[in-house]
């Protein structure tokens, strides 16, 4: 089968199913050896259940996937603000030692603002050993608005945030590429399903390729395709290095 | 020459010319914008139909479309059909005759933006004359409603329907469509799905499956990077690229 040039780091995936429509060939085996066959060499990811159901479950899940194929997987933690403080907390003390990065912090699907006190108490969490945060957005939608994740990078400087499909939709992608050339501390997320022409080259030549990470969003989408639009013309060999691999390497601290 | 390495030939099911909301590359797409940019991705050719006809005028739009696509052989035309064309007192017939004389490779729809609903039989007429010389008619799956589309599968059982624009997430809507109507086609510009291809492919084989990027508004190196990858044969990725809109076009 066939494969890309690049060692890909895959830093925002999942496992699991989805009440909305089928996600088929999710076993974990499954995902693995597609995704490796994409030539993805890392893959960082949580499981679905996380965002609809229960944190307690879905971290648990996640590690298991972690642990049976540790050589491919990275812990992406997820925490639910609408949780109580205790039950974040001994979540939070749970899992942090084994998480890679705390992947995605949900709005959307957790139904609760970005802006909102819960997410406050969990980044206070995460600022005492920091590490990088991917916070899904979507400018059409309420809770997750890319605009709303600004006073959290401004006030958290010392974590990295990732700005979940950076804002998903026209008038989102802008007001995040504005964030990310604000601030140092802020990337990209290359994984959007609106695959607007253009638009990879528009914000590789606004936020320079250092500051994008590439997302599969597998198995939520297909992850072949999310790779593909960093082949549309005008963006460089250099530049598809830095965003499949170099960029997560180095925030990562993947050897 | 595209940076995807690729033996398969790819010719797109979905594009159009002329302007568009696409904040970022330049409005209008013209022609020659449009070769450039498949010369850069490694596209063949397409099927094509002008924005103009969607957003002012269908008769319009229809007949721009012929004077811009003049003597460019790469490109196979659509054009867009309201109802006042196609009543038995007025230009079914011509329009009919148009289609015909200006070599029109398809036709598209648009009821909702355009404000009919094809329930009323305000189609008919021109649906059997596509239905008569199997030419493919074409609608976006967010301008058409699912009950519209059972009522063209179920009457017009010899024209090829093609749906275009569909969502990942819409997968439980367009499996009954592939399961019970022969005739049924997608267009997998915004099907996304994680084994998708493999699932539709291994389900009911991979004939009614067609590459279409949805430029000016979208990219197709996404979808030409998805059917590269797939885990289906070559003979299978061969239809979904080309095979299958040249031979719905008539052109095998």
């Amino acid at each position: 089968m066939s494969k890309t040039d690049y060692e890909i780091i895959d830093a925002h995936a999942h496992v699991g199913s989805y009440f909305q429509f089928p996600i088929r060939h999710n076993e974990i085996k499954e995902i693995v050896e597609t995704a490796r066959s994409y030539g993805i060499i890392k893959m960082c990811a949580s499981h679905l259940i996380n965002f609809v159901y229960d944190t307690g479950d879905g971290n648990q899940l996640t590690q298991d996937a972690m642990t049976e194929y540790a050589d491919f997987f990275l812990f992406g933690g997820v925490l639910d603000p609408s949780e109580s403080e205790i039950e974040i907390e001994n979540k939070y003390l749970a899992i942090n030692p084994n998480v890679c990065m705390w992947n995605e912090l949900h709005p959307a699907l957790h139904q609760y603002p970005i802006s909102g006190r819960g997410y406050k108490f969990i980044l206070d969490l995460i600022r005492k050993d920091p590490k990088p945060v991917l916070v899904h957005t979507d400018e059409s939608d309420k809770f997750s608005k890319p605009g709303q994740m600004e006073e959290l990078i401004k006030r958290y400087p010392e974590i990295p945030f990732i700005i979940g499909h950076s804002g998903n939709v026209i008038g989102g992608f802008e007001i995040a590429i504005e964030i990310v050339k604000k601030y140092e501390n802020a990337f990209l997320d290359s994984a959007f399903s609106r695959n607007y022409l253009g638009l990879m080259k528009r914000m590789i030549d606004q936020v320079s390729a250092e500051k994008i990470l590439f997302g599969s969003d597998m198995p939520f989408l297909n992850g072949a395709a999310e790779i593909g639009k960093l082949y549309e013309s005008g963006i460089t060999d250099n530049n598809r290095q830095k965003i499949f691999h170099d960029n997560s390497a180095e925030l990562l601290r993947i050897k | 020459m595209s940076n995807i390495k690729s033996d398969l030939t790819f010719f797109d099911c979905n594009v159009f010319i002329g302007r568009h909301q696409n904040p970022y590359i330049d409005s209008p797409f013209n022609i020659s914008i449009l070769e450039d940019t498949m010369i850069a991705s490694g596209l063949s050719g397409g099927l094509i139909y002008h924005s103009a006809s969607f957003l002012y005028d269908a008769s319009y739009g229809n007949k721009i479309l012929l004077d811009e696509a003049k003597g460019k052989t790469e490109f196979k035309l659509v054009w867009i059909a309201l109802p006042e064309y196609c009543t038995p007192e007025t230009n079914a017939e011509n329009f009919i005759s148009q289609l015909k004389k200006n070599k029109i490779s398809a036709v598209k729809i648009f009821p909702r933006y355009h404000n009919f609903n094809v329930v009323t039989g305000s189609l008919d007429l021109l649906f059997n004359f596509l239905s008569e010389e199997k030419i493919p008619l074409l609608a976006d799956q967010e301008e058409i409603s699912w009950e519209e589309i059972v009522y063209i599968l179920n009457r017009y059982n010899e024209m090829p329907f093609l749906l275009q624009n569909t969502g990942y997430r819409m997968e439980r809507y367009i499996i009954p469509f592939f399961d019970k109507y022969k005739n049924f086609y997608l267009d997998i510009s915004r099907y996304q799905a994680h084994g998708g291809i493999e699932y539709l492919c291994g389900q009911f084989g991979s004939d009614r499956i067609l590459f279409g990027s949805g430029m000016p508004v979208f990219s197709a190196e996404p979808i030409m990077m998805m059917i590269n990858y797939a885990d289906i044969s070559l003979k299978e990725k061969q239809n979904i690229s080309s095979n299958n809109i040249i031979r719905l076009l008539g052109n095998e």
